[in-house]
């Protein structure tokens, strides 16, 4: 070895000059062998865990000697050597361990162990690592050489393999159900261990998989057995969880999918019938909206949402369904919708993310099942809304009213006979307004807005009519006290009030006969009179049926004021003249047809107000009874109403007006098809009855537009076509 | 006839043969169309034009042996003396052919005017002559083309004066005569059911279309679409049938 060195304190400036050594320098003899051994004995303290005779850079230094000297591949394979026979020792050792819990502690402290002995190896021979191993393409790295071995050591015994792989999936077993004890630390780096030895996938994830399948499929079955379906639901919820979490905590990212899959099948898919099949009548009916919330969740993640849909729509059917068909409880029927779509709503929104594809076959089912029962439902629709607009109806202000029809109109849009809706409204409103029973015009006015808005003015255009006439006849009459042309033809004492109603707009009323009393006769001419004269050309028809009146009677406990039907008024006018009188008198002085004539005599003498006395007193008005003045007759209020029986709707008005309407019906039928067939001359069977589908607004059987196509062909307004059938053609 | 060129023979005999007639008639027919053809044939079926030459004389004779007493018509007496001459039962489907070629508007009587149309378009001078005919007019009644008229015609025929539909019995009594020569074999379910769950007078479509749905469908009436156009009535007919199968 030379040195050079430069400056100095004395004199001129040596010159050095650096031989050649004369002997070449040689290692010693036994410098491989005793530098092997040196770490031979470091590796052997490592994996015995005892102090290193040397220090590490002494031993560093060395393997980088003998890779310096090119003895590189001489010690990777003797460092190989030593590793092998350590790795065999060790879990040589652990196979002898029989139970599972303490051989996977154990080795994973040995795993442990030998990863840090690894470490310290490797740090020995970093250089080996970094030159001669990397340059080698077969050759492992030293860390991944001792996995290796580590995994050989493994593989070379099925029988540690199976125990390490069943012992923790055992584990995880017990974890699951409910030990607490369970090592989770253990459990973590052993399954790490297998990762990193490449022996997850092939090793322990089947046997893994296999086992979570089984363990949940017992359980679901038996917890569907033990637990209600909602506390089964709590329970998935809570297991799904759980697995996530645990998943996530120790074990591979790729088991995530597969393994919540198996638990999703395992404890819903599987079960998800039964679960729909009581669990959903059952949250519904109590609206349990957190269990709802879950189910949908549940539901969803396992993407079987259809199923939910379809539990949705069968039980709007089956509920619904029951209210529409059940004939007792008509009074009740359309509050219950009303409830059950409320009900239906809240769900929608707080459960069911107020899903789109929900709305669609929700509807479906409330117009499936509300059209279950014809033309009922639309009356009572009608009804309904007449009981809330009729005055005396308890409760609510403008707003809650105002709700409660924007309530009842969701169940209305549902219907598909709308004309019976009409009909039935006409004939309530008609009521309402004649007989001033109205709780306020603003209400009703608003009412038929929302109809307009509905189904357009085509529909509200006669009820908008019907309050014209009313404000029109207002005016007709302020006109006609005010005429002195008029007023001096009037006698004192008597007061009349006339709505003029157009034909068409109104109802139509069966005019019913009776003999008036000459006073209301007079007066009756002279409104007809001054009427015709302001509107030449019209006709006025009285319409006896609707005439309200009040009547003061003179009773020996006091005075009072009676508000009764026309009818009632003609009978009891009557009695100005006699105290008693026969039904056969009743009668020929009325002129009242039979069964009219019954129905006042039976309102005023077995009613609550009863001004009349029957005898004998038979629950029933006979030909031969007598009705005799009650004199004594006594009552706490002045003024009394008599007229019910004009307010209620008798069954026969009822039948006539379905009847009508579907007489209406048949009209528009034939209108219908005769329309089509003016404006396609030719037109094949089923392409005629699409087309009247599509314009009919209520429903009608296709044999009933058979008969109705029949009947025009025997009417002569169409005709088969020679060739075929089934193709008619318009005859004009 | 000599009279003719080759191509106006030609077309006297096509006549014929479509027409029914004998050639004098045809030809002057023809003559008076300018030898054309189709407007020879498409006005004589549009005018109901006797085909015939047979002498109004000769025909005025026959009828006198049938005409009733009291006014100018055959009338029930009369048609049966001349079905014995023909020696046909008066029940018999045949007389319904008869009826057709006389156009006769009403059942049980004959207008002097129809008793004319009826020999002249069969071509025939005599009650004999009709009688040798018979034969070819029973034929008739087996076409099934010829048979859709006699069955159509018997609707009209089989009406009371002013009456748009069929009273039933009669309908059910004319289905049973007819059908009994064409052999529906639903014929007399048919007729139970409109006995029993009808009662009604049939209309005309129904009747015109009772036909071809019987010759369309099998005895078990399978492939039959009630949505088709089918008159109600078959469509009730139909589900009343299979109700009745499914209970036996």
């Amino acid at each position: 070895m030379a040195a050079s060195r430069s400056g100095g304190a004395v004199g001129p400036a040596k010159k050095l000059k650096i031989k050649p050594l004369k002997i070449k320098p040689k290692l010693p003899a036994n410098f491989v062998e005793e530098t092997w051994s040196k770490l031979q004995k470091a590796i052997q303290a490592v994996f015995s865990e005892e102090n290193v005779a040397y220090s590490f850079e002494d031993l560093y230094r060395a393997a980088e000697d003998l890779c310096l000297h090119k003895k590189a591949e001489f010690v990777y394979e003797n460092l190989v050597h030593e590793c092998e026979s350590q790795v065999t020792t060790v879990l040589g050792k652990l196979t002898q361990q029989k139970q599972s819990t303490t051989f996977l502690s154990e080795l994973e402290k040995e795993w442990q162990t030998h990863c840090n002995q690894l470490l310290t190896i490797r740090s020995i021979f970093l250089y080996l690592d970094r030159t001669f191993v990397l340059q080698n393409s077969q050759l492992k790295s030293i860390f991944d050489m001792g996995l290796q071995l580590f995994r050989k050591q493994i593989e070379s015994s099925p029988a540690t393999e199976r125990t390490l792989s069943s012992g923790l999936v055992e584990m995880v077993t017990q974890e699951r159900m409910g030990d607490q004890s369970v090592d989770r630390k253990v459990l973590k780096s052993l399954v790490k261990m297998l990762l990193l030895l490449g022996l997850y996938s092939n090793h322990f994830e089947d046997e893994f998989l296999q086992e979570t399948q089984r363990f949940y499929q017992k359980e679901g079955v038996d917890m569907m057995k033990e637990l209600n379906v909602l506390d089964y639901l709590v329970h998935c919820e809570k297991r799904l969880t759980e697995e996530e979490e645990n998943c996530k905590e120790y074990l591979d990212s790729f088991t995530f999918s597969p393994l919540m899959k198996i638990v999703e099948d395992c404890l819903i898919t599987k079960h998800l019938h039964e679960i729909l099949d009581k669990g959903f009548t059952l949250c519904m009916d109590q609206l349990k909206i957190a269990d709802l919330r879950r189910l949908y969740t549940l539901c969803d993640r396992v993407g079987s949402l259809d199923l939910v849909k379809e539990s949705l729509c069968n039980y709007v059917k089956q509920r619904a369904g029951e209210y529409v068909t059940d004939d007792k409880n008509n009074s009740q029927m359309v509050q219950n919708l009303i409830n059950l779509k409320a009900n239906i709503d809240k769900a929608l929104q707080e459960c069911f993310d107020n899903k789109e594809s929900f709305h669609g076959s929700l509807k479906e089912a409330f117009e499936y099942s509300i059209n279950l029962r014809q033309n009922r439902p639309a009356e009572l629709v009608a009804k309904y809304i007449d009981s809330k607009l009729r005055s005396g109806n308890k409760g609510g202000g403008d707003e809650e009213l105002e709700n409660t029809l924007d309530e009842v109109l969701v169940i209305f849009r549902y219907i598909s006979g709308k004309d019976v809706f009409e009909a039935f409204y006409k004939k309530d409103l008609a009521k309402r307004l004649l007989l001033g029973k109205s709780s306020s015009i603003d209400a009703e006015k608003s009412t038929i807005g929302k109809f307009k808005t509905e189904c357009g003015s085509q529909f509200t255009n006669k009820l908008e009519g019907m309050f014209k006439d009313i404000d029109i006849s207002r005016d007709i009459m302020t006109g006609f006290k005010n005429s002195a042309q008029v007023q001096s033809k009037l006698k004192h004492g008597l007061e009349l009030y006339v709505n003029v109603l157009t034909t068409g707009y109104w109802p139509t009323y069966p005019p019913v006969e009776a003999n008036l009393p000459s006073e209301l006769r007079d007066y009756q001419d002279i409104f007809k009179k001054y009427y015709l004269s302001k509107h030449s050309g019209r006709r006025l028809v009285w319409q006896n049926s609707l005439g309200l009146c009040v009547v003061k009677c003179k009773f020996n406990k006091g005075t009072k004021e009676l508000v009764v039907s026309l009818f009632q008024t003609v009978v009891l006018m009557l009695y100005n003249d006699e105290d008693k009188l026969t039904y056969d008198d009743i009668e020929k002085a009325t002129g009242i047809e039979a069964k009219e004539l019954k129905r006042t005599l039976q309102s005023l003498s077995l009613g609550k107000v009863r001004v009349l006395l029957k005898e004998p007193k038979t629950k029933e008005v006979n030909r031969a009874d007598t009705f005799t003045f009650h004199k004594d007759f006594k009552a706490p209020l002045y003024r009394l109403r008599i007229n019910n029986i004009q307010m209620k709707e008798s069954q026969e008005e009822n039948q006539n007006t379905t009847e009508r309407v579907f007489q209406d019906r048949q009209y528009q039928v034939d209108a219908a098809i005769v329309r089509i067939m003016k404006s396609r001359k030719t037109l094949s069977h089923t392409l005629l009855i699409s087309e009247l589908y599509s314009q009919l607004r209520f429903p009608m059987k296709p044999s009933d537009l058979k008969k109705r196509i029949e009947s025009l062909i025997d009417r002569e307004y169409l005709e088969r076509d020679d060739e075929n059938a089934q193709i008619y053609n318009y005859l004009a | 006839m000599n009279r003719l060129n080759k191509g106006q023979r030609e077309k006297v005999r096509h006549f014929q043969a479509i027409t029914d007639c004998n050639e004098s008639f045809a030809a002057q027919i023809l003559r008076s169309n300018n030898w054309n053809l189709e407007a020879a044939i498409e006005y004589v079926f549009a005018e109901g034009v006797e085909i015939s030459s047979i002498k109004p004389s000769v025909l005025e004779k026959i009828y006198k042996v049938y005409k009733d007493k009291d006014e100018d018509l055959i009338m029930a007496e009369g048609i049966g003396q001349f079905c014995e001459d023909l020696g046909v039962d008066p029940s018999d489907p045949i007389t319904l052919v008869i009826s057709r070629y006389m156009g006769a508007d009403v059942m049980g009587e004959f207008t002097k005017e129809e008793f004319f149309r009826g020999f002249q378009r069969l071509n025939c001078d005599s009650v004999k002559a009709l009688k040798k005919k018979l034969p070819a007019l029973r034929k008739e009644l087996k076409d099934s083309h010829k048979f859709k008229d006699t069955y159509e015609y018997a609707f009209s025929f089989s009406r009371e004066k002013g009456q748009k539909s069929l009273v039933l019995d009669t309908a059910i009594g004319m289905w049973k005569l007819l059908f009994g020569i064409y052999s529906w074999p639903l014929c007399d379910q048919w007729c139970e059911f409109v006995e029993v769950n009808h009662k009604k007078a049939i209309t005309k479509d129904t009747w015109f279309q009772l036909l071809p749905f019987a010759k369309q469908f099998p005895a078990d009436l399978s492939g039959y679409d009630e949505n088709g156009a089918w008159p109600y009535l078959i469509d009730e007919f139909v589900e009343w049938h299979e109700e009745k199968n499914m209970k036996e």
